[in-house]
């Protein structure tokens, strides 16, 4: 018992030598890492892997089933890689895998336009993983295969014996199951990301302090939700419904494009869930009842058009859905509980925990 | 001689509070700031008459430049700004405001022709997606007459060679577009590299990059030395652990090649805000807001003098025996000594004393 107590002791003197002010943040990085991030990269690799064989077993049968079920794998792909979406930093950042994945914004079409050369020339170096891993990394990803399999003549052309934009299609999602297995693997090594985070050091190259750790994943989230604010509903809403562009929607075309989202704002929430706000915040106690409340409304929100769809899913009624009134007030009432998220993120907990970022450390100029 | 002696006594009152240089020539302290009402300031101080010049803007300025004797600063408006604001220092209160062409923005930075008519600006031809310099003549209101290619996607500073024919210009190489503000388009094709423009007709002299291990570094920031070399401080947009250095040097003889910063990379998070050099073109200062770290380097030795502790530093303006820098925590600091007490609100990326 006597030596219990000086282990607790020597555990305590331990965590308070390393943040002499405020509460120990690393728990809260771990549990983040354990509860949410290894769990997402492992069901977005299960996902890649299952699209994978769905393609492959496309290929060989050449047939409107296996058609469907090659568009079936696709939706969970899409959903779990929105939940992976804002781990952007570590494994991710490495050889372009982000870019390679999930190359947007877009604005100049570059990624349609090599999709569409690459067909009508039936370019063999992206048909096999090995190739196309060479060619640009707007043929590597999820907007590439939804094009391939959602896009125009994907009917016709994916149901031929033969065919070469399965082949493409194959290539990519071999690809894309590749990247998963090697993002999920770093994720679960003891070393790399996971020690740099939870092993801050004042002469490491990325972590230095608790708190650059915990801002890390504040800086993730916030960064992902702007950016579904922001440049995904704001820049398709645009001003009012006769400017609206649904088209600007990432997976607007398999008629995925509000479940990608949703994906985002669950695993959002779970991460903030995990860092157990009362703990590091006792005299803000009823904060996370507030951004969990904000969660919710926002993926209410997306919820309330995206039931509206048809199975399967169509990019035509997804579009008609965001251009007519009802969709589009509800995906602009979505944008305010995202955004007050966002402002909860900056404001109240990184300012209270002492995570704000310098003003001229922010994004580069 | 300006020493700290005769700066620190003079700051200290308010923080621009202009030092009593009873005899040496006019000189203004210059830089863009953010109050913490978030806000947006030029923000000045007159050093002849010890006022203030406060002037907001629409959104957060950037880089400033001066025409070279003149009175006239020009602070323009941060990427992906519009904005420019001309400034004649000794009237302040009737600011030029330059806008940018519909189908152009500014990328922050600019400087003067040497006889100080001509005002050259890094833009974004962003429907190109290529860099250009908009020429302004400050003799007609700063009308935009003309532009010129930089031979690279995302022209950050440039500045005037001392031979006052020649500009050099720091092609960040990363893609943006204003559909998508501040989104990187093309990490993993991104290029940087050096141009330099010959100033009679906007001709292509010369274009340098870093060896290929370098494809992700953006080269944004640049000075000349003493010696004719041309100092370039980078923000890796690889992971802060690949082992890339983010200070670089393009030597007189045409090659460009990275610095070893003796640690100061690494403990920048590879990621520099901003590069001077002293005024007597002999010591080079970075700093690196992320790492919290200032450094002073010898031009001709390359070696590494001192470094700086410094939080979220990154404006820098030479003075005589040294350099000002700003950070992002309202406050003024001479090599590593603060001076004067904070404002309250953040110094912008860049700062200038000007001469005048």
């Amino acid at each position: 018992m006597r030596l219990l107590l000086i282990l607790c002791a020597c555990l305590t003197l331990a965590s308070w030598t390393a943040r002499a002010e405020g509460p120990d943040l690393l728990p809260a990085v771990k549990r983040t890492i354990e509860e949410v991030i290894r769990p997402a990269f492992r069901e977005f690799e299960a996902a890649a892997a299952a699209n994978a064989d769905a393609l492959t077993t496309l290929c060989a049968a050449a047939e409107e089933p296996a058609l469907q079920a090659a568009r079936d794998a696709f939706a969970p792909l899409v959903v779990r890689f929105s939940r992976i979406e804002p781990f952007r930093f570590g494994p991710l950042q490495r050889e372009d895998r982000m870019e390679r994945l999930f190359f947007w914004p877009d604005p100049r079409g570059r990624g349609l336009k090599q999709v569409q050369k690459a067909l009508a020339t039936a370019d063999a170096t992206a048909a096999t993983l090995a190739t196309l891993q060479q060619k640009s990394v707007a043929l590597q990803g999820l907007p590439a295969l939804e094009f391939l399999l959602f896009g125009t003549n994907s009917d016709r052309d994916l149901t031929r014996p033969d065919s070469f934009r399965c082949q493409f299609a194959r290539a990519i999602a071999q690809g894309i199951a590749e990247i998963a297995t090697q993002a999920t693997r770093e994720w679960e090594q003891p070393d790399g990301i996971t020690a740099a985070l939870l092993s801050p050091s004042p002469d490491a190259a990325l972590y230095r302090t608790q708190a650059d750790s915990l801002q890390e994943l504040v800086k993730a989230i916030r960064q992902s939700l702007q950016a579904l604010s922001d440049l995904k509903l704001a820049a398709a809403l645009r001003d009012d419904l006769s400017k609206v562009k649904p088209k600007r929607l990432p997976f607007w075309r398999s008629g995925l494009a509000l479940q990608a989202m949703t994906g985002t704002l669950s695993v959002s929430a779970e991460v903030i869930q995990s860092w157990r706000l009362p703990t590091l915040m006792a005299r803000n106690g009823a904060l996370a009842g507030q951004i969990d409340f904000e969660f919710d409304h926002a993926v209410a929100a997306l919820n309330r058009v995206d039931t509206r769809l048809p199975y399967p899913r169509t990019g035509e009624a997804l579009i008609a859905l965001v251009s007519a009134q009802e969709g589009y007030s509800n995906l602009s009432y979505a944008r305010f509980p995202v955004n007050s998220v966002i402002a909860l993120l900056s404001e109240e907990i990184a300012e209270s925990l002492g995570l704000t970022i310098g003003f001229n450390a922010l994004d580069g100029d | 001689m300006i020493t700290r002696r005769r700066i620190l006594p003079l700051l200290a009152s308010a923080c621009l509070t202009r030092p009593a240089m009873a005899t040496e020539e006019r000189r203004s302290l210059i830089s863009a700031f953010t109050d913490a009402q978030g806000a947006h300031w030029l923000k000045g101080r007159n050093m002849e008459g010890g006022r203030e010049i406060e002037i907001p803007l629409p959104g957060r300025g950037h880089g400033i430049c001066d025409d070279r004797g003149g009175r006239r600063v020009v602070l323009f408006a941060r990427r992906p700004g519009r904005f420019a604001l001309v400034l004649d220092l000794d009237h302040p209160s009737a600011p030029h405001w330059i806008h940018a062409r519909p189908d152009r923005h500014f990328y922050g930075h600019g400087c003067f022709s040497p006889d100080g008519r001509l005002l050259y600006a890094t833009e974004n031809d962003f429907d190109a997606a290529r860099g250009v310099i908009g020429i302004y003549d400050g003799t007609q209101d700063f009308a935009r007459v003309g532009e010129w290619v930089t031979g690279g996607i995302g022209p950050h500073e440039l500045v005037l060679m001392p031979d006052g024919k020649t500009l050099a210009v720091a092609n960040g190489g990363i893609e943006t577009h204003p559909d998508y503000p501040r989104q990187k388009l093309n990490l993993p094709t991104m290029r940087s590299s050096l141009s330099l423009i010959r100033l009679h007709d906007g001709s292509l002299l010369h274009q340098a990059q870093l060896p290929d291990t370098y494809q992700q570094t953006s080269l944004r920031h640049l000075c000349a030395a003493g010696d004719g070399s041309i100092w370039l401080a980078g923000q890796h947009q690889g992971p802060a652990t690949d082992p890339v250095e983010v200070l670089a040097r393009f030597s007189p003889n045409g090659t460009l090649r990275p610095v070893d910063s003796a640690g100061v990379s690494a403990a920048s998070k590879r990621y520099l805000g901003s590069i001077q050099a002293g005024l007597d073109g002999r010591i080079i200062a970075v700093t690196g807001p992320r790492g919290g770290i200032a450094a002073i380097y010898d031009a001709a030795t390359q070696a590494l003098l001192r470094t700086y502790r410094i939080k979220d530093v990154c404006g820098i303006a030479p003075i005589e025996d040294g350099f000002l820098f700003s950070d992002g925590l309202g406050r003024l600091w001479q090599d590593g000594q603060r001076i004067g007490a904070p404002q309250d609100g953040a110094w912008d990326n860049h700062l200038a004393l000007i001469s005048g």
